[in-house]
């Protein structure tokens, strides 16, 4: 059956987590290789383009084929997301209305890959800025700030989403991941 | 990291080139193929040389454990359609007759990326897997042709 992150996932059988472990096998020997090369900072800067690209046309392009407002996708995004990651996260919901959701991640399995790799940023690349991409499809209805992530380093992630007023029913989407 | 995932070959490559075809584009940009091209092979080698040695213990270093790896891992799940021409204790020559690793690339309109990210692993493979054994192919579908000959041998 196709799923709206199909084109993420590449795989649905696949977890979330080993799918981008599979990624980071053969992105960190690349990534090392080009930083012998040209230096950390320049080879950091270069895969963070590259990914920051390659993600927010891909999630424009998802948000896009969904039909509906604009909180509607990020909700539907939001909604597919936390399936294939909450298995992954540990999280505590402080507060959800139809004004704002907040939630702080308090285990992440990614982060901990990432940390135990030593590559953070990279991790941060090719997780955590999946949620402000998807938060992206909300358009103007839906921000997202997270002042801190486990990734990086903090104790956890802080999620807070702020919804613009409108009429109808609250979706239900939610982060489930740093 | 865990190497073991339970995953067809194909999709394993189709999940790394996710995130190796932006990250080689974008270096195009900034440094020209030429440069690009070459840091790519050379780790691209080195990990291809890691996971055939992998693979020989698994399937065993010799022509038999190359064949099984060609039919199990390659061509497993559809990957690939195999011919066998021949096979001695000394040598194994078979065609790839149809390629959906190449199909990928070629939907992509990313044939060049596919020889890169994709073919060239083959050669360095073959050095991890047995070093005294080697590869030598004339043409492959990724490249336009209309089969790949793999033909493996022992070195004199």
């Amino acid at each position: 059956m196709a799923g709206v992150l199909d084109d993420y996932l590449v795989d649905p059988r696949l977890s979330l987590l080993d799918k981008t472990r599979i990624q980071a096998q053969v992105l960190v020997p690349v990534l090392r290789a080009l930083r012998a090369e040209l230096g950390k900072d320049q080879a950091d800067a270069i895969v963070r383009q590259a990914l920051r690209d390659w993600s927010k046309a891909l999630f424009a392009a998802i948000g896009e084929a969904i039909e509906g407002s604009p909180r509607h996708k990020w909700a539907t995004l939001q909604g597919a997301l936390n399936e294939v990651s909450a298995r992954e996260v540990e999280f505590e919901i402080k507060r959800h209305d139809e004004e704002a959701l907040d939630i702080d991640v308090t285990r992440c399995r990614f982060a901990e890959f990432f940390r135990a790799l030593d590559e953070p940023e990279l991790g941060a690349l090719l997780i955590c800025e999946t949620d402000v991409d998807i938060a992206s499809a909300g358009g103007g209805e839906v921000s997202l700030e997270r002042a801190q992530t486990i990734m990086r380093g903090a104790p956890s992630c802080t999620f807070r989403y702020k919804f613009a007023p409108r009429h109808g029913l609250p979706d239900r989407g939610r982060p489930a991941r740093s | 990291m865990s190497d073991e995932i339970a995953i067809g070959h194909l999709q394993k490559r189709k999940i790394e080139a996710r995130v190796l075809i932006p990250f080689i584009a974008t270096c195009r940009e900034k440094f020209g193929d030429g440069p690009t091209r070459e840091a790519v092979a050379t780790t691209i080698r080195a990990l291809a040389a890691e996971e055939g040695a992998k693979w020989a213990g698994s399937f065993g270093g010799d022509v038999a454990g190359l064949r099984a790896l060609a039919e199990t891992v390659w061509a497993g799940g559809g990957g690939m359609d195999i011919q066998v021409l021949d096979q001695t204790d000394d040598r194994l020559a078979f065609n790839v007759t149809r390629c959906r690793y190449a199909e990928f690339f070629k939907e992509l309109g990313l044939a060049d990326l596919g020889v890169l990210i994709h073919c060239s692993r083959d050669h360095a493979m073959v050095a991890g897997f047995n070093d005294d054994l080697e590869l030598t192919r004339s043409q492959t579908i990724m490249q336009g042709g209309s089969c790949c000959d793999f033909r493996f041998r022992r070195k004199d």
